[in-house]
């Protein structure tokens, strides 16, 4: 019984952890033009942005329910964080800090 | 009485005079007949006061404000405030406490006001999280496109979007895809323009024969010919006129012969009148 009450407990404690993994996708937002692509293998997330320019988004840390992120602009030195957190409703709630300052909220591209 | 401004009372009147003075029945005195009554004149003429003197009957100006017109409640009166509920200027913005009574008043007033309407938009400081900028890529979001990059803005030191505009349509990239095919378009004439000048300048023939911008010599205008040869058709062939007679369309004899045959007494009442001049035939 005991064995069961913590295997349960661990399975809840990985799938808490898990659910920042939900990310992975293909997002759109009103306030960029970029899409945004996000991979996740082996616990590791990889950023893409599809857009005019080439940017270079790097994951800096990561959490059981967010993804923190670097995003530098080599034509113009824009340089932002983002903290990714998922909402409730299925979209991602970035949190932009740095040359840009506010809240852009990501759909999914293909819904 | 050596001066001519008079103080005593006149003599005349309908009223009699107690000879007390002004005081007691101009200013505060007993009234005769329930109106005071105050006697100018001097000998039956009237009497001539100086500035500084006091005239009877004169009421002297009140100074302040408090007239009658103060004491009329003005339309939209607030008995709470003590002021006008309508405000003074167009612009007057109702708080949350009296915004019920003053859209009231402001319907029933009488000014018509304009509605006043909070916003929260400002040309002077917007409050919002929009962004004119990629948050990605940081460029800007109006301005990149067709008209114009950033690339142009650095490189060729462009102060405004409307310099890159203006480049760009001069060199056809900018402006509306009809703007651009008439820069094409007027391209093509003036190079044609250009290489017919050069033509005719060496002695060539600037337009070939054969093709279709060669407009070809017609035959004589017929319409010309009708002043002289009265022919009509366009198969007629043109004939000089052998003298000045011929040159006259109809003479005035012939004219006052039709007259005379649409409105006289004559042949032709059917109104189609023949006309024979120089062969020709013109049916009327």
């Amino acid at each position: 019984m005991k064995k069961l009450l913590l295997f349960s407990l661990m399975l809840i404690t990985l799938n808490a952890t898990s659910q920042i993994e939900k990310i992975e996708g293909i997002w759109k937002s009103n306030e960029s033009k970029y899409l945004t692509a996000i991979f996740y293998s082996d616990g590791e997330f990889t950023f893409k942005n599809v857009g005019d320019s080439k940017l270079k988004e790097v994951v800096v840390n990561q959490g059981k329910d967010f993804v923190t992120t670097t995003l530098k602009n080599p034509d113009n030195n824009h340089k932002v964080v983002i903290k990714y957190t998922l909402l409730n409703s299925g979209k991602i709630h970035a949190e932009f800090t740095g040359d840009y300052k506010g809240v852009v909220i990501h759909e999914r591209y293909n819904e | 009485m050596g001066s001519p401004f008079k103080m005593t009372p006149g003599k005349g009147g309908s009223a009699k005079h107690t000879g007390k003075g002004i005081s007691e029945r101009g200013l505060g005195g007993p009234k005769a007949h329930g109106k005071p009554h105050y006697d100018t004149t001097e000998g039956g003429r009237p009497t001539v006061y100086g500035a500084t003197e006091a005239i009877p009957g004169k009421i002297q100006q009140r100074s302040g404000s408090s007239s009658v017109r103060d004491d009329v409640m003005k339309k939209g009166y607030d008995i709470r405030e003590g002021s006008s509920g309508v405000g003074e200027h167009l612009n007057a913005v109702y708080n949350d406490r009296n915004s019920v009574a003053g859209e009231f008043k402001r319907r029933t007033g009488d000014k018509t006001q304009a509605k006043p309407r909070t916003s929260s938009y400002s040309n002077v400081d917007v409050q919002s999280n929009a962004s004119m900028k990629d948050p990605r890529s940081g460029k800007d979001l109006i301005n990149t496109g067709s008209l114009g990059s950033e690339k142009q803005m650095n490189n060729y030191g462009y102060a405004t979007q409307a310099d890159v505009s203006s480049t760009d349509f001069a060199a056809g990239r900018g402006g509306s895809a009809r703007s651009r095919q008439r820069k094409k378009d007027s391209k093509a004439v003036d190079k044609k323009v250009l290489s017919a000048a050069k033509k005719w300048e060496k002695g060539e023939a600037a337009i070939t024969l054969g093709s279709n911008e060669i407009v070809k010599p017609k035959g004589p205008d017929i319409n010309s010919q009708l002043l002289g040869g009265m022919k009509v058709g366009n198969g007629a062939k043109p004939t000089q006129p052998k003298n000045k007679s011929d040159l006259r369309i109809v003479s005035r004899s012939k004219v006052g012969k039709v007259l005379g045959n649409v409105f006289g007494p004559g042949k032709n009442k059917s109104g189609q009148i023949i006309v024979r001049h120089s062969g020709a035939r013109k049916t009327f």
